[in-house]
């Protein structure tokens, strides 16, 4: 665009002798209407006037009053160049001025639409996490029978295979121990950067003595993720028996007592991670009454020894062939799975006093079967259905056990056995395949009581 | 505008006009608190003729508390040394600088907190900060208690970091990479 500077009546040819620029229009200021001689939107640069004498008398419109006037002095005709350049310099400026104010708003803008979308991300959070769980079990390695034993002054360390951020609580599965000793158990988690947090031993309800017992921190863990591993460091008298879990091919993720070999089996146990605040699940009172330094036993009794089984369960849609049944040549119990689902079985009514563990022995019965998948679990009489969610008191399966193939399944009652109780069988196919001869054989039964039973039961 | 900072902020900058907008933007916010005394911004090059226009309306309106140098492409590394170099002749009493990228801003109180860490950690010269992604949920944290193990799996050690003057006087004042 073109500047447009406006010059008193016989200036003009002067003026433009000035200036010697044709970006700019020198317009002369006439009789007419300044709508007349400006042309349509222009806005002048400057107006300039012969002398002050008639810059009063030169009459112009109003919105022309706050355009810069200068004087022409024919005698120094450079002033008015300088004053044009002056001029021009000022407005670049004060335009560069307005860019960068300009730059300024729409920085803040962006950042205030950033501050406003991270609030509604957070409200959005927010309300997608309030139906979500607020703690989980990093880690779940059930007992399967098998202790180590701690002399005074020995210390344990097992890796744990979890990052150590949010960790909230471990339990560690005691077989027999009372709470004062419990106590002297030191439990600290080591991070992989060095730091050494300890646990303290929770206070379980009803004076649990033996099962699942709890290390918790006041907060859970803080900062980044990082490797971590748990260290135990028996503080008492006599020893200390501690559960084991299952065996790991990998030494490096087995327990290793300090200065001996790995073992070949983990340490029974339970990660607990959360956010701050939350309460965690109590742990399962499997114990009963106090003042007991019994260790358990333990005996081991076929299918015959049982009632006979009954399917329990079986998956809707099921068309194909589905059984349980005693098989007395093979003293076996079979349960045969549907392509649709697991086939749950019950042995009801058997008496468990003081139940702490229960194992059973598994086969794969035919040489021609699918693999299978393998659970048990156990129930206080009678309440095995009583919420229709009989798979909540199932052990850990045990997954895709191929044909012949032999394994223990494990269960640990999720609340007290006190007497006769219901044992569940359940048996699924591996693979979605036909389930002709899925022969899923149980074939023998480990029960694990604590000798602490009481009176009243006994 | 206030002179009396300890810190001086360099940017150097290549291929960033617009992201280079918010980047002044929160040195310029931060300066209200006092601990900034001047910004350096070396166009290292930028083929992009946003980038002097947009320098030359923040210097417009931030006037000699910035100092806007224009230079052939010569790489990063080059251009924060250039930059060290043009803030200690600048300021040659400064305590420490920060180096921000283009692609990067401040938080709010980013500069109070730098002023803090100088304070209350006299004998340490070079300071890490947190950091977050835009648009990510990740907040990476510089170890605060450092660990060989740690950084031995995981390193951030992000390039933005305050540097007190005494480690990068003239001898040693260079950034590699």
């Amino acid at each position: 665009m073109r500047a447009v500077v406006l010059v008193q009546n016989g200036l003009k040819s002067l003026v433009e002798g000035v200036i010697r620029s044709c970006s700019i229009s020198c317009i002369e200021i006439g009789s007419q209407s300044a709508n007349e001689f400006l042309p349509p939107g222009q806005r002048p640069l400057a107006i300039v006037l012969k002398n002050t004498a008639t810059r009063k008398t030169v009459k112009l419109p109003e919105f022309l009053n706050d355009v810069p006037r200068f004087l022409f002095d024919p005698e120094n005709k450079e002033k008015l160049f300088l004053d044009i350049i002056e001029l021009l310099l000022a407005q670049l400026n004060a335009s560069e001025e307005d860019a960068g104010c300009a730059r300024l708003s729409a920085a803040i803008l962006r950042a205030e639409n950033q501050t406003l979308e991270q609030n509604l991300k957070s409200v959005e959070d927010f309300l997608y996490t309030l139906g979500n769980p607020r703690f989980m079990r990093a880690l779940s390695w059930d007992p399967v029978g098998v202790m180590v034993s701690l002399n005074p002054g020995a210390a344990l360390a097992q890796r744990l295979p979890t990052g150590a951020a949010s960790i909230a609580a471990v339990d560690l599965w005691v077989p027999a121990a009372l709470q004062e000793d419990i106590a002297r158990l030191e439990c600290r988690i080591l991070c992989a950067s060095g730091n050494s947090i300890a646990l303290e031993p929770a206070p379980a309800l009803a004076g649990v003595e033996a099962g699942w017992l709890r290390f918790a921190l006041s907060t859970p863990l803080r900062g980044p993720e990082q490797d971590c591993a748990l260290q135990l460091t028996w503080r008492g008298e006599g020893p200390c028996v501690l559960g084991l879990g299952h065996a790991v091919p990998d030494p490096a993720f087995a327990v290793r007592a300090e200065g001996e070999a790995a073992q070949d089996h983990v340490l029974a146990l339970r990660v607990w991670k959360s956010l701050p605040g939350v309460h965690l699940p109590e742990v399962a009172a499997v114990g009963l009454g106090k003042g007991s330094h019994g260790a358990g036993d333990a005996n081991f009794i076929t299918p015959s020894e049982l009632p006979r089984p009954e399917l329990f369960s079986t998956p809707p849609l099921a068309r194909d062939h589905i059984s349980a049944a005693f098989w007395e040549n093979e003293d076996a119990i079979l349960v045969h799975p549907s392509r649709h689902g697991p086939v749950c079985a019950v042995i009801r009514d058997v008496e468990l006093p003081a139940l702490s563990h229960i194992s059973a022995l598994v086969n794969v019965g035919h040489p021609r079967a699918p693999s299978l998948n393998f659970s048990v679990g156990v129930a206080p009489h009678g309440q095995v259905d009583e919420d229709g969610y009989w798979q909540r008191r199932m052990g850990p399966w045990v997954h895709g056990l191929p044909p012949h193939g032999w394994s223990q399944v494990h269960c640990i009652p999720v609340e007290p056995i006190v007497g006769r109780a219901d044992i569940l069988l359940a048996v699924s196919l591996a693979t979605d395949q036909p389930n002709d001869l899925s022969w899923g054989l149980f074939r023998g039964f480990r029960i694990a009581r604590r000798n602490n039973v009481p009176q009243a039961l006994q | 505008m206030t002179t009396t900072g300890q810190i001086s902020i360099i940017i150097p900058t290549k291929g960033h006009p617009v992201l280079l907008d918010d980047a002044i933007a929160a040195v310029h916010r931060e300066m209200a608190s006092g601990a900034i005394r001047r910004l350096v911004v070396i166009d290292d090059g930028c083929e992009h003729a946003e980038t002097r226009a947009s320098l030359a309306s923040w210097q417009a309106i931030m006037g000699d508390s910035m100092l806007a140098l224009h230079f052939p492409n010569a790489g990063l590394s080059a251009a924060r040394n250039r930059g060290i170099k043009a803030a200690l002749a600048a300021d040659p009493d400064i305590e420490a600088l920060f180096l921000l990228d283009a692609d990067n801003t401040l938080v709010e109180g980013a500069a109070a907190a730098c002023q803090r860490a100088l304070a209350q950690h006299p004998d340490q010269d070079w300071f890490y900060p947190e950091f977050d992604f835009f648009g990510q949920r990740a907040h990476y944290i510089a170890d605060h208690d450092p660990s060989l193990l740690f950084h031995a799996h995981v390193n951030l050690c992000e390039a933005g970091s305050l540097i007190r003057r005494r480690a990068s006087m003239p001898a040693s004042a260079s950034t590699r990479r």
